[in-house]
């Protein structure tokens, strides 16, 4: 198998670097820039200019992509599989593009890995195929030979090893993130034993409890995070804690209650309005259309899309499409515009612009520059406010094309 | 399915709540007087008394819900909390107002009840306590005794599927449970008179050798206000009732 990297600041930020000597079936792994000759020998990977990289068939390569910058260039040279590393904002990027544009790379990414567990429980409510690269384990799980070295893999790259190996033989590989989520529970559950107290502990575990579907035994862990949080007068906790409990109750199928705990939390009419829909849908039999949304207003999206796909109404469909949005799946948004399935009253003038945009970005995130530009001038005549995105877009050409320079630069 | 709305905007129903201990010849009579013009229901637990003050409660029409524990809770008031505020949730109350058996609310403040309850923006309303010191006719006011210049919030909204929790504390715990803290509230600018220290002075030294010997290092509250209830000459002010 041959790999592709492309780092965010050039090779010496690249803070994974021992997981390419675990990179399974390993062949060939080339780096985009320069790198040190030292560190080629340790990490047999081999440097590659901008230029030489460009010239190559990418079809026949992974690309590990750790910048979003890099998705334009990426996605044009079609690869085999992309795994994403996400990485926090660095200083000195413009946050908010980062973040969106990171959750671009994650939504077309084949596999995700992230060694920050903040970044790793948000895109596990967002979507599948997400690993989190670090941990605390002292414990051997395996080894793995690399030329001379014999490599004893913790939890995380076990794991790590596995999922990449099952993509490369084109298998499933979501029972692997069943089994991180089951070690980090077990560490957080443990942990909880020894500082009862801690409201961040204990919101960890009713977290993992909770991706593992076992909400029963996650809202004891999620209240006592609750009541620390307002002993030591942190209250601004009542949608990031108590509403979650609305999740876990329509997790269990406890859909009435779930409505019930959610209107607690809501205030504005807006949201008062989605209560009565919600008990609306309630009496009308439409229980995966409560429980989907349940999840949604809680931020899970994976959730709220995995009981959404089978369904094949035009309101599920509708529902869908929002969490699509959400989640920067931006293909699967316009696959369902295409497919006709959307006739709900929801999908009205506004979609429009919303689905002209949704274009654009696509075009441009695969290089299609005029196709692009025309998707949103369209928009614009709908709405004019649509102009912010050719500013946004030429913002991130600017991000990308710095980026792309200082690796032409250094190599 | 239930499609009545967790917050109303009109007729809601406001159940009163008190602990007591031994306070049928003080002000107890007085406040139950005062509650029953203005609440729908009276919740109270005695808290073993061995005066009359079970059976005064029980002549109020309004007391709708009165234990009598056989054996004193109070060294451990977080459970006691919780028993009255399970008590009260019985009644099914849309709000709650907890009281003590020595507090009045002014005037004013009766009057606008009403308006604090039937509105759907807000889940407490917090009050200006005043300690009366000595008297009917002054509180104290100085910095030990201040308890004025803040809001205590003793009316709450009851939202069934919220999660109510005390701290686990065995003095000085809030009458409400403390998760309301979360929840968006309204300090009004209406005033509750507090007699507890409306008393002579060797009540109040009693009071003090009362809070000595529960907390003798301050564990759960200041030693140095338990020292100033002996003052001799505390700052006092006239209290004035604000006109309707």
């Amino acid at each position: 198998m041959k790999y592709m990297i492309f780092c965010h600041n050039g090779w010496g930020d690249f803070s994974y670097k021992r997981m390419l000597k675990l990179l399974p079936d390993r062949d060939e792994v080339l780096v985009v820039g320069e790198v040190m000759e030292k560190d080629e020998q340790d990490y047999d990977v081999c440097s590659i200019s901008l230029t030489n990289m460009l010239s190559l068939d990418l079809t026949e390569y992974t690309t590990i992509v750790c910048s979003p910058y890099w998705l334009k260039t990426v996605n044009s040279l079609h690869p085999r599989y992309m795994i994403a590393l996400l990485e926090r904002c660095p200083d000195d990027q413009d946050a908010e593009m980062w973040n969106k544009y990171s959750e671009l790379l994650a939504a077309q990414a084949d596999i995700v890995g992230t060694a920050s567990e903040r970044i790793y429980l948000e895109q596990c409510l967002r979507r599948e195929g997400i690993f989190l690269l670090s941990g605390e384990s002292l414990l051997t799980y395996g080894m793995v030979n690399h030329r001379h070295d014999t490599l004893f893999l913790n939890d995380y790259e076990m794991i790590w090893f596995e999922a990449l190996s099952s993509m490369n033989k084109g298998e499933r590989f979501e029972q692997w993130t069943s089994v991180q989520w089951e070690i980090r529970c077990k560490y957080y559950v443990d942990l909880v034993a020894t500082y009862p107290f801690h409201a961040t502990i204990s919101y960890l575990a009713a977290t993992y409890l909770y991706l593992l579907g076992r909400s029963s035994d996650a809202g004891m862990y999620l209240v006592n995070s609750f009541e620390q949080m307002v002993l030591h007068d942190y209250l601004d906790c009542l949608e990031s804690h108590y509403r979650f409990l609305s999740s876990m109750a329509a997790q269990v199928g406890d859909l009435e209650k779930a409505i019930r705990i959610y209107a607690v939390s809501v205030y504005s009419e807006e949201d008062q309005m989605k209560v009565i829909e919600m008990r609306n849908w309630l009496e009308h039999g439409k229980d995966d259309l409560v429980k989907a949304e349940i999840f949604r207003l809680n931020e899970d999206y994976a959730s709220a899309i995995r009981t959404l796909k089978p369904l094949n109404t035009s309101e599920s469909k509708s529902l869908l499409r929002d969490n699509y949005v959400q989640t920067y799946r931006y293909e699967d948004v316009l696959r369902l515009k295409e497919e006709g399935s959307l006739s709900h009253e929801k999908d009205s003038e506004i979609s429009l612009v919303d689905s002209l945009l949704i274009r654009g970005t696509i075009h441009m995130l695969h290089n299609r520059p005029y196709e692009a530009v025309t998707a949103i001038l369209t928009a614009t005549t709908v709405e004019l406010s649509a102009l912010r995105w050719l500013s946004e877009m030429s913002s991130y050409e600017e991000s990308a094309e710095r980026m792309l320079r200082s690796i032409a630069y250094e190599s | 399915m239930n499609h009545k709305p967790i917050r109303k905007t009109s007729g809601n129903r406001l159940t009163a709540m008190l602990q007591v201990r031994n306070e049928a010849n003080r002000y107890l009579e007085s406040v139950l007087h005062d509650l029953s013009e203005f609440v729908d229901e009276i919740v109270i637990i005695d808290d073993a008394s061995t005066d009359g003050t079970f059976e005064l409660c029980q002549s109020f029409a309004k007391v709708t819900r009165l234990i009598k524990l056989e054996k004193s809770e109070f060294i451990h008031e977080w459970q006691l909390r919780q028993r009255l505020w399970e008590l009260a949730i019985s009644t099914d109350p849309d709000w709650l107002l907890a009281v003590d058996a020595d507090e009045f609310y002014e005037d004013l403040a009766k009057v606008h009840m009403r308006d604090l309850i039937n509105q759907d923006q807000y889940d407490w309303v917090g009050f200006r306590i005043y300690d009366f010191w000595g008297g009917l006719t002054h509180y104290r006011e100085d910095e030990l005794w201040m308890i004025h210049q803040r809001h205590t919030r003793l009316l709450v909204r009851y939202l069934p599927d919220f999660y109510y929790f005390y701290p686990r504390m065995d003095h000085h715990v809030p009458r409400l449970p403390l998760s309301y803290a979360v929840l968006p509230g309204f300090q009004a600018e209406l005033r509750v008179k507090h007699y507890g220290w409306a008393v002579s002075k060797e009540e109040r030294y009693e009071k003090y050798l009362r809070y000595m010997s529960s907390d003798p290092n301050g564990e759960w509250g200041s030693l140095e206000q338990y020292q100033s209830i002996l003052d001799e000459y505390p700052t006092l002010i006239e209290w004035k009732e604000d006109p309707l």
